[in-house]
């Protein structure tokens, strides 16, 4: 017996992936979910772009990833929202705010990483009709997030 | 037989040249009384030899038993620590994997974890596109729920 629980703790050890990757990963060939992935190298590239109002050059630079999963099928919001918030708690994600306006239902997530690194993981529910999942990961504070709408 | 004969037999006999019967006569001779007094010393050894006595009977049998039996235990008790050698070994190489799973997973490996990823958009302008929308709506939710408690904060003033 002691033998058996040995074995299964090792396994479960090392298993080294983490929950929220595994959620994009598990609906990312799935109909009616769209992701989007944008790499470090993609993001270091954007402060040569021509912009105009609200400029993100500067924060791209400093960000190493950015995904993006928009659910329009209906039927599939109240899953998807289980296994996200899931997915947020085993990772030890902590909720930083949470907000209901006009049907909307936005929850924002934090996670430090060392190096003064940042992940933030926005979590919205318009309704019944679209969810979307906002992850990003840099050396970014959230003062320089909500700055951008403030120019 | 006399004492001179004796001493001569006494060194064939110690040389290993005696026969049964001079062995025999050597023995008898020893074992008596009224010995030279130079050849008391090699009497003694002689009458030490005579009280031996016969060997018991099974003797054989019992001392291979015994032997036996301890040939068991050291091969038992070998094998036990072969064993518990393996085992030890084990426990340490599985402590070690434990270790270094633990350090691998507390370890940031988040470059590692998005090697799989590929980029959605292989030009710029739409990458930004969407990164611009992205970070634009999550700060505006921000702002939203910051305008939110501060309104929150001012009512309950």
């Amino acid at each position: 017996m002691k033998k058996f629980i040995f074995t299964v703790m090792l396994v479960l050890v090392c298993v080294t992936s983490s929950a929220q990757q595994s959620l994009f990963n598990k609906y990312a060939e799935t109909k009616g979910i769209s992701s989007v992935y944008i790499s470090k190298a993609m993001l270091g590239m954007m402060d040569k772009v021509k912009a105009g109002k609200n400029d993100i050059g500067k924060i791209a630079g400093k960000l190493e990833h950015v995904q993006i999963m928009s659910c329009e099928r209906p039927s599939m919001i109240a899953v998807v929202k289980r296994d996200a918030l899931d997915a947020l708690k085993k990772e030890g994600f902590e909720q930083m705010m949470q907000a209901n306006d006009d049907g909307e239902n936005v929850g924002i997530y934090h996670k430090a990483h060392h190096n003064n690194r940042n992940e933030f993981t926005l979590l919205c529910v318009e309704g019944s009709n679209e969810l979307q999942v906002i992850n990003i990961l840099g050396n970014v504070t959230m003062k320089e997030i909500k700055d951008l709408m403030a120019r | 037989m006399d004492a001179n004969e004796i001493r001569q037999l006494l060194v064939r006999y110690y040389d290993g040249q005696t026969s049964e019967k001079e062995d025999a006569m050597l023995r008898d001779y020893m074992c008596g009384d009224d010995l030279p007094h130079d050849l008391q010393e090699e009497a003694d050894v002689f009458k030490a030899m005579c009280s031996c006595g016969s060997v018991p009977e099974g003797l054989e049998h019992r001392i291979s038993r015994q032997i036996d039996s301890w040939n068991m235990v050291e091969n038992g008790s070998f094998r036990k620590a072969r064993v518990s050698g393996i085992r030890w070994i084990a426990g340490v190489a599985a402590c070690m994997l434990i270790l270094f799973s633990a350090g691998m997973m507390l370890h940031d490996d988040g470059d590692r974890q998005h090697a799989q990823w590929h980029d959605t958009y292989d030009n710029t302008e739409d990458a930004y596109a969407q990164t611009q929308k992205a970070l634009l709506k999550m700060s505006a939710s921000i702002n939203k729920g910051l305008q939110k408690m501060e309104e929150v904060t001012d009512n309950k003033k």
